[in-house]
């Protein structure tokens, strides 16, 4: 049977994606558990990006011919299927309040499974944060239940030995970074010759390896934000849980790093929950499965089951068209808009996103921006 | 792999292999410690011996460890500072099969290896002392020096011999089994007073016996007696329980025990008066004061002592008595000074090695070695609010001790310190039940392994201290007889018992504390 990627990888080379075809057939490989293989990918891989430096729109020579090759060797290879669907973790109510300051997280439950993407957004103080420490085993809970199902010992090391939280200010790490890599994998039993390889896989994977012989202070703090996902991987945890890993990330790494989760998530070879926070609603809802919205300590909004319960339609556009103009031409019709200084709001109880556009583009409206957000837990900001 | 200066390849390379095999180990970093430790140890060892040394001169080691002891403090600091980058513990990786001695047993080298510098310069000095002077050589010297100072100041000698009269009163008093009793049946202070007046008591044995000495337990008089029979230079026994014990002068201006690792012994002062007082000679003095000539100037450092010696040169404290006058005229002060320099360098290892050398090592690596075990297993702000908690809670008791007027002796204080060990392993065990980490469940936590190897010591110190309310050890000292095998055991004790509950119970505590949720 053909490895599932690979027919992605194939249309990947046709349409000149050779960045994202690099990352699915490190990650294919990987998924089929070879050492040979994947230690294959690596070179291959490391031609690419040695050649990348200098000609960003053409490969190496023969280096389409060996990805052939690999894409037989993948597909001859069964490939077990992802252990989606298990329950991770089970979160009954659990409340949190702070001793000092008068913070309170209220009552919320939540269920991460296997191969899941959790996005919480909420504004900042609202306790996004304190729900994820919660989660991660770091802050003990005022009520409610916390079981992490699919560990056999429930023992606060174990829990803390399978969920990873990766802070929003990374801890700084001492030594050279290829150092750390390696540490991280063998204190997770990685050892011998499948450490070395599993580090240059994880630098090759998320394109660090030309800062591996560098230390913390040489590089920027979205490159740090990367090591510190590659360090985390490397322990293979079950669920792994990112408190704004966007905010120091520029906009195509967001994308890149984005995708990624979704595809670690949801890797044949170590399948795992993944739990992040961000402010950058639009791109997380892209990638989460589910979306939590939080305000002043409360779930107010859920994708998936709420989004279901929206009431009437909600875009957001960006004119060159005054408030005055956008109101006569979409007045009326339960029609509502709010400008913030950027952008507009506008709500209606009837006309959809396509009858909009169909409006705006009549009324020869410029449109810069536009977006949907019916489903959007963006609508509660 | 990071760059790391006078690092040989082969470390390098088992660095490598520790990196990715064996992680607890490399974390400690023992092998690069230990390898920067060498390096430090030979330099240190040669400074040493590039340093201008004189033998004869006083010991300048106080001063070395000194410094050394500065150098060890800072490298401890850096060495515990350089293990806070990585520690497989605090990262909830896995901990392999006994996790906890192994980490343990390699702080404690790496440690040892750092306080052994504190050796290097003693060990450097005895080196230089030796190669300087032999064993043979400074007992020759001090043989012939005694004969020459006898052949030439034979006529200031003191010639007569000292006699000792003993009276041995076998089986007149029957041993108390009880102290109690013991004190009930005797004045101690008409037996204290006895004594006294006996030893004041000019001897008149030659001319007839007198009583001096009464030896007042049966059990003891064996004991004293051989004794005495063994110092004694000669002894005549008039009748079964009389014994005249002779005394000849002491002929040695210059005594050491500086024979004990040579094969030529120093001469005693009975011997001395065999050779060369008993049937005297008239010696050819020009030549024998040519012999002692040199031996004063082959140890003589009066130029070294003028800006030293807190003394004018010429004092001597017993120019009244004979060896005190001859030592002055001879200048002898200064070589018997110099030869004693020589062989406390010489032979400071023996005999005081355990004492003075190796129950403080133990003890420092020992107590520095749990100090970084507890340091790694626990929060750095628990920690130093431990060594708070520790300072405050000792302070605290000596006021409580001071203001109440506390009379209780050291049994109170081993008590004391055995209810705050109690209470810290109650504490400390507690955490096994908790669901959220307390900070001074950690204090506790911490205590209770610190004070853990001093339990079986303080458990014997308080046994042998109950034993001496009850009993006198001259009176029964079968009961105080493996009193010193008993400490070292307790001390050896503590270890073990620190060795065998590291990962059965500390480790187990440590982990279940450091991760438990915080509030």
């Amino acid at each position: 049977m053909p490895h599932p990627v690979a027919a992605e990888i194939a249309a990947c080379f046709v349409h000149h994606d050779y960045s994202l075809a690099v990352r699915r057939m490190l990650d294919s490989c990987l998924d089929t558990g070879k050492e040979p293989l994947i230690r294959e990918a690596v070179g291959w891989s490391r031609l690419y990006r040695s050649h990348e430096k200098d000609n960003k729109d053409s490969v190496p020579a023969g280096w389409l011919e060996e990805a052939d090759r690999l894409l037989q060797q993948i597909n001859s290879i069964a490939v077990q299927p992802v252990q989606q669907g298990a329950s991770l973790v089970e979160a009954d109510g659990i409340s949190k309040t702070y001793t000092k300051g008068n913070f309170s997280l209220k009552r919320i439950s939540l269920q991460i499974h296997t191969g899941d993407i959790l996005g919480v957004v909420g504004e900042n103080g609202n306790g996004k944060t304190t729900l994820l420490r919660c989660l991660a085993g770091q802050l003990a809970l005022d009520e409610g239940t916390l079981s992490y199902r699919l560990l056999q010992d429930h023992s606060f090391y174990a829990i803390k030995n399978h969920v990873a939280f990766i802070p929003q200010r990374i801890p700084r790490w001492y030594g050279l970074l290829k150092d750390n890599l390696h540490f991280a994998a063998s204190i997770s039993g990685v050892t011998g010759d499948t450490n070395r390889l599993m580090v240059d896989f994880m630098l090759e994977r998320l394109n660090l390896w030309d800062y591996a012989h560098l230390n913390w202070n040489q590089i920027s703090s979205g490159y740090r934000t990367r090591f510190e996902i590659a360090r985390i991987l490397l322990q293979k945890p079950r669920l792994l849980i990112l408190d704004e890993p966007l905010a120091n990330l520029d906009i195509n790494a967001q994308q890149t790093m984005l995708t990624d989760l979704r595809f670690i998530a949801r890797s044949a070879y170590h399948p795992m929950g993944v739990l992040l926070s961000s402010q950058q609603l639009h791109e997380v809802e892209k990638v989460a499965d589910t979306v939590l919205f939080i305000k002043q300590g409360s779930c107010l909004f859920r994708t998936r089951e709420d989004a279901t319960a929206a009431e009437g339609y909600a875009f957001e556009i960006e004119t060159t068209a005054g408030r005055e103009q956008i109101a006569q031409l979409l007045g009326g019709d339960g029609v509502q808009v709010h400008f913030n200084g950027g952008f507009y709001t506008i709500t209606s109880a009837h006309r959809t996103v396509q009858q909009m556009i169909t409006e705006l583009v009549n009324h020869q409206v410029a449109i810069t921006y536009f977006r949907d957000i019916t489903w959007s837990s963006k609508r509660f900001f | 792999m990071a760059q790391r200066p006078l690092v040989p390849g082969f470390l390098k390379k088992l660095d490598n292999y520790l990196l990715i095999n064996k992680p607890a180990v490399w974390s400690a970093r023992t092998h690069l410690a230990l390898w920067y430790s060498l390096l430090f140890a030979a330099a240190l060892a040669l400074t040493c011996f590039i340093v201008p040394f004189d033998a004869r001169e006083n010991s300048d080691v106080a001063a070395w460890v000194l410094f050394v002891s500065v150098i060890i403090g800072i490298n401890v600091i850096g060495w515990l500072i350089y293990l806070l980058r990585f520690n497989v513990f605090k990262k909830f990786g896995h901990l392999p099969a006994a996790y906890g001695i192994k980490t343990f047993l390699l702080y404690a080298v790496v440690i040892g290896s750092f306080i052994a510098w504190a050796y290097i310069p003693a060990v450097v000095e005895s080196i230089r002392a030796n190669q300087a002077y032999t064993n043979e050589e400074i007992v020759r010297d001090i043989n012939t020096a005694n004969l020459d100072l006898c052949l030439l100041e034979r006529d200031s000698l003191e010639l007569k011999w000292g006699a000792d009269t003993c009276i041995v009163r076998k089986d007149t008093v029957a041993a108390p089994e009880k102290k109690e009793q013991a004190e009930a049946s005797v004045n101690l202070n008409e037996v204290a007073e006895e004594a006294e007046a006996a030893e004041e008591e000019p001897d008149t044995a030659v001319k007839g016996p007198v009583s001096t000495i009464t030896l007042y337990y049966a059990h003891s008089d064996a004991a004293v007696l051989q004794k005495r029979l063994a110092l004694a230079d000669s002894v005549i026994r008039p009748n079964d329980s009389t014994y005249v014990f002779y005394e000849c002068p002491t002929y040695n201006f210059m005594s050491f025990d500086a024979d004990a690792w040579s094969r030529v012994k120093l001469l005693s002062s009975v011997d001395i008066y065999n050779k060369v007082l008993k049937n005297y000679r008239k010696p050819n003095r020009a030549a024998v004061r040519k012999q002692l000539d040199s031996i004063r100037m082959k140890y003589n450092r009066e130029y070294e002592l003028a800006s030293k010696f807190y003394y004018p040169r010429n004092y001597h404290f017993n120019r009244g008595n004979y060896i005190g006058h001859t030592q002055s005229k001879y200048g002898m002060y200064d070589v018997s000074s110099s030869m004693n320099h020589i062989t406390d360098k010489k032979y400071r290892w023996e005999n005081r090695l355990i004492r003075d050398y190796v129950r403080p090592f133990y003890y420092i690596v020992f107590i520095l070695t749990l100090l970084v075990f507890i340091f790694r297993h626990t929060t750095v702000k628990t920690f130093f609010l431990s060594v708070l908690a520790a300072i405050i809670l000792l302070i605290l008791t000596s006021l409580v001790f001071a203001f109440t007027r506390f009379r209780g002796g050291s049994q109170s204080v081993y008590w004391v310190m055995l209810v705050y060990f109690l209470l810290f392993a109650v504490v400390a065990f507690t955490i096994g039940i908790d669901r959220v980490r307390y900070g001074w469940k950690g204090i506790a936590l911490n205590l209770f392994v610190f004070s853990l190897p001093y339990i079986p010591l303080i458990i014997v110190a308080q046994y042998y201290d109950c034993l001496r309310e009850k009993y006198y050890s001259y009176e029964h000292p079968e009961k105080f007889l493996h009193k010193e095998l008993h400490t070292h055991l307790a001390e050896a004790g503590g270890l073990v018992l620190v060795l065998l509950l590291l990962d059965i119970v500390i480790k187990p505590l440590y982990r279940k504390w450091y991760a438990l949720p915080e509030q």
